[in-house]
């Protein structure tokens, strides 16, 4: 399933400068994944399924820097560390109850969705890259290849729900903007199917794992895990 | 007919040369068309400013930045349409047709909240002056605008305004309800053709502080409007109610899975009215009745095609309104109850427990608001301390530290302390060393301010709060330190790395010397000139103080909100009329040709003199 967190809080230029907030009570300005792609595609839960036939023996990690203002500026770059982790359904299950357990009766739950809440998880890659000429979506894109899946997951794991957890860090220099601009993000996505890139309202057995980051002129960031090929620098 | 409008044309031509200095009264205006032959012999002054403002009109034309030039357009048709009401009336079509003409940026992305549209924006300025000068053009742009939106059906967001042109009436009323609060009314009824839109609370508010008895009679339009067009958008509902019962607060209806989750639209500048409902609770009635009644009567969600998000918006409306309706009109509320509970299951609400984020503790009953923000620095403290990613455990310390009470700075430098990566540990420092300057330069604590403006090394920051101070001790009749203030901030352009950041500072620094000393607001200029070509800010731009962000994480404050100076309206109202041609001379040094005319279309809306007769 394919999902869409909201922005907390955007700040925008209306009459009265209102700012929106969603869940409330916080103070500050936050954009997180905004932009056009605000669909949500429902998928049937499938707990306990076992497929194995859709853990392919190889993952490719993709980040890309879709586009940014100070593209085409030498000074412009970027950099990031990753780190990717299989978490097996039944662990992320228990790790949810965890944290509801831990909330007061009728109260929100921190879902803290931090790398600290799995215990039980299986490190598949770890790394990190830079990268300083960002004139093309080739050069702002860093792809790891041959990333060994199948054979870290036992048989008994392979289910439909089991999950990845794609922990991403960046530091982006735009030397248009003249900002250096960093994020945080962990990423939650189901481990054996993701959207087809050629039609995004099917399935398919994953073969890539995607954290997107673009630049807007106003210096704004969006955020997705969304399936992205092609050459499109548009959000 | 259409000889005497090609002759007018022709004389608006020849007539929009480069004015010489001191020109008198332009050859072409010989030809005096009927329409204008009436009136009086304008001042000199208003008649060079009547050249100069015709001239930046035609050089327009010829910008790139489409939208700059419908702007000089419309506003120079404004400011001359008592001296030549028919090239007036020409060069303010000419700015429609190049503000629709001008090409959207390319910005695929929508947003779910809230989208804004330059094209409109720009439009509504053009439609500002056809409204007061030429209502003809005004009906005509707006059935367009109408007929274009049932083209478009474009993707809104939840705090969209129903359609543009809804938008371009509204932000019309809003810019009118101060003066004209007849007008501002006018235009909110005539915004409701197209529904509810969000930005109606915003102007019945501004209607209510000057007649509240309008300010209901456009209420219950809206009402009637529901009524005949039944919910089409809960969110309709929710507008209205903000208006009764929360002033500047505007939820929406929730559609996620998660059931206690909501939008909330605050305003920054919440306004300073009772609550329509509390001065006058049976137009809260009328609306309650009504909302109830269009809750009940709406189509089951499962025949909508699109039954959870149907039914998860229902539900937060009836959620909102529900405690009202049970205090004023038990049956209906029992009803309402009763649909609740038939559309719960269609909701398919995730049986898990609201998400809250993890940076934030629960509340404690009765826990104050700062008790309760210490807490919650001390748990991303922790948070940051637990991380053992450098660039994450950098982030969430930044984060830590931005959420910090302006005030408690000493408490965010530590924390910033905490930041391995140096850059960002710099500039985080002198963004919380900004912020604390400008909140107890508010408070007109100077002394303690100066001192801590002198350690910000970013020096656009610390010449920033130099100018916010300066203004501020203008107004405290500290007119000696102010000036030393204002010097300071020079000497620290004069040396700077330029961005638009010191353009707005050159222009805070010419519009607070002009409150005190108008020939060193004009040696100012001329300092500021060159960098007010290369980096422009534009007319319509707001006048904050420059935020000067050089680092940005997910949460960051809008700490200049409250500040004004910083724009070409406040820096062409540091002059005289006696300084027309010496700051025209100055002027002329900015090289782009958009941020030259922007500059001088401001200037002389400043100096031209309304009483001193028309031109023929």
């Amino acid at each position: 399933m394919t999902r869409h967190k909201p922005c907390r809080i955007v700040l925008c230029g209306s009459a009265l400068a209102f700012c929106l907030i969603v869940l409330s009570l916080t103070v500050s300005m936050t954009l997180a994944q905004e932009g056009g792609r605000n669909r949500m595609r429902i998928r049937q839960s499938e707990p306990n399924v076992l497929a194995p036939e859709l853990y392919l023996e190889q993952l490719r990690l993709k980040i890309t820097l879709v586009d940014l203002p100070g593209a085409s500026d030498p000074r412009s770059y970027w950099e990031g560390t990753y780190q990717l982790y299989f978490v097996s359904e039944a662990e992320h299950e228990k790790a949810l109850r965890e944290l509801v357990k831990g909330a007061s009766k009728g109260g929100a739950v921190a879902l803290d969705l931090s790398l600290s809440s799995f215990p039980k998880k299986t490190l598949l890659a770890e790394g990190s890259f830079k990268k300083s000429a960002l004139a093309s979506l080739k050069d702002r894109t860093f792809i790891l290849e041959r990333i060994a899946f199948r054979a870290r997951v036992p048989d008994a794991e392979r289910t439909k729900e089991a999950r990845l957890l794609l922990s991403c860090n960046v530091k982006i220099y735009d030397a248009q903007l003249k900002q250096t601009i960093y994020r945080t993000r962990l990423w939650d996505a189901q481990a054996p199917l993701m959207e087809d890139a050629k039609n995004p309202e099917r399935d398919v057995a994953r073969t890539t794992v995607y954290s997107n980051f673009y630049v807007t002129k106003t210096g704004d960031v969006y955020e997705s895990q969304w399936t992205r090929e092609g050459e499109s620098t548009s959000w | 007919m259409k000889a005497a409008l090609s002759l007018l044309v022709l004389s608006f031509i020849c007539s929009a040369s480069a004015p010489a200095r001191g020109q008198s009264k332009p050859k072409a205006s010989t030809a005096k068309p009927e329409a204008e032959s009436t009136v009086e012999e304008p001042s000199r002054l208003n008649s060079r400013i009547a050249d100069v403002l015709r001239s930046t009109a035609e050089g327009a034309k010829k910008w790139n930045d489409e939208r700059a030039a419908a702007r000089v357009q419309a506003e120079v048709a404004d400011l001359i349409w008592e001296m030549e009401p028919n090239a007036a009336r020409t060069l303010l079509i000419t700015a429609w047709d190049k503000a629709s003409s001008a090409r959207e940026e390319k910005r695929a992305e929508r947003s779910a909240y809230r989208n804004e549209s330059r094209q409109t924006e720009v439009r509504r300025e053009v439609m500002m002056v056809a409204r007061r000068r030429a209502p003809d053009l005004a009906r005509r742009w707006l059935a367009e605008m109408a007929e274009e939106a049932g083209r478009k059906g474009q993707e809104r967001g939840v705090f969209d305004d129903r359609t543009p042109r809804s938008t371009v009436l509204l932000d019309m009323a809003m810019a009118v309800a101060a003066e004209d609060a007849r007008a501002a009314s006018d235009l909110a009824v005539e915004s409701l053709q197209d529904g509810v839109s969000f930005g109606l609370q915003n102007v019945l508010l501004a209607i209510q502080q000057q007649d509240f008895e309008l300010a209901q009679m456009v209420f219950r339009r809206a009402l009637q409007r529901l009524k005949a067009a039944g919910m089409q958008d809960p969110n309709e509902i929710l507008i209205l109610y903000s208006y009764l019962y929360t002033p500047g607060k505007v939820q929406a209806a929730n559609t996620s899975e998660n059931r206690g989750s909501f939008s909330l639209a605050v305003a920054q500048n919440r306004p300073q009215v009772k609550a329509a409902a509390d001065q006058s609770p049976q137009l809260a009635l009328e609306f309650l009745k009504t909302a109830a009644e269009l809750l009940l009567s709406a189509p089951p969600p499962a025949t909508t095609g699109a039954m959870e998000a149907t039914a998860r918006a229902q539900l937060s409306v009836i959620g909102t309104l529900y405690p009202q309706i049970a205090k004023q009109l038990p049956e209906l509320a029992a009803a309402l109850r009763q649909r609740a509970l038939q559309m719960e299951s269609d909701a398919k609400f995730s049986p898990a427990p609201a998400e809250r984020p993890a940076d934030m503790p629960e509340y404690r009953p009765g826990e104050k608001v700062e008790d309760y923000a210490e807490r919650r620095i001390d748990l991303m403290e922790e948070n940051a301390k637990r991380e053992a990613n450098p660039l994450r455990r950098d982030i969430l310390y930044a984060e830590a530290a931005i959420a910090t009470a302006p005030a408690r700075y000493e408490r965010g430098w530590s924390l910033a302390g905490s930041i391995q990566d140096e850059q960002l540990r710099a500039d985080l420092k002198n963004w919380l060393t900004y912020r604390a300057a400008l909140h107890l330069l508010q408070a007109n604590e100077f002394d303690r301010a100066y001192t801590l403006l002198s350690k910000n090394a970013e020096a656009a920051q610390r010449a920033a709060s130099l100018v916010v101070g300066a203004q501020r001790l203008v107004k405290a009749k500290e007119v000696t330190r102010a000036r030393d203030w204002l010097q300071e901030a020079q000497a620290l352009l004069r040396k700077a790395d330029m961005d638009e950041s010191w353009t707005r500072i050159a222009l805070g620094i010419v519009s607070t010397y002009g409150q005190f000393d108008k020939w060193a607001a004009l040696e100012a200029l001329n300092d500021g000139v060159k960098l007010m070509g290369r980096f422009p800010v534009g007319a319509g731009a707001d006048e904050r103080a420059p935020l000067v962000k050089k680092f940005s994480v997910k949460t960051i404050s809008d700490i200049t909100f409250g500040t004004n100076g910083f724009g070409w309206r406040a820096a062409a109202s540091a002059f005289a009329p006696e300084q027309l041609e010496s700051v025209l001379d100055v002027l002329a040094k900015i090289e782009t040709p958009e941020a030259r005319g922007v500059a001088i279309v401001a200037l002389c809306r400043k100096l031209l003199d309304p009483k001193a007769g028309k031109r023929n």
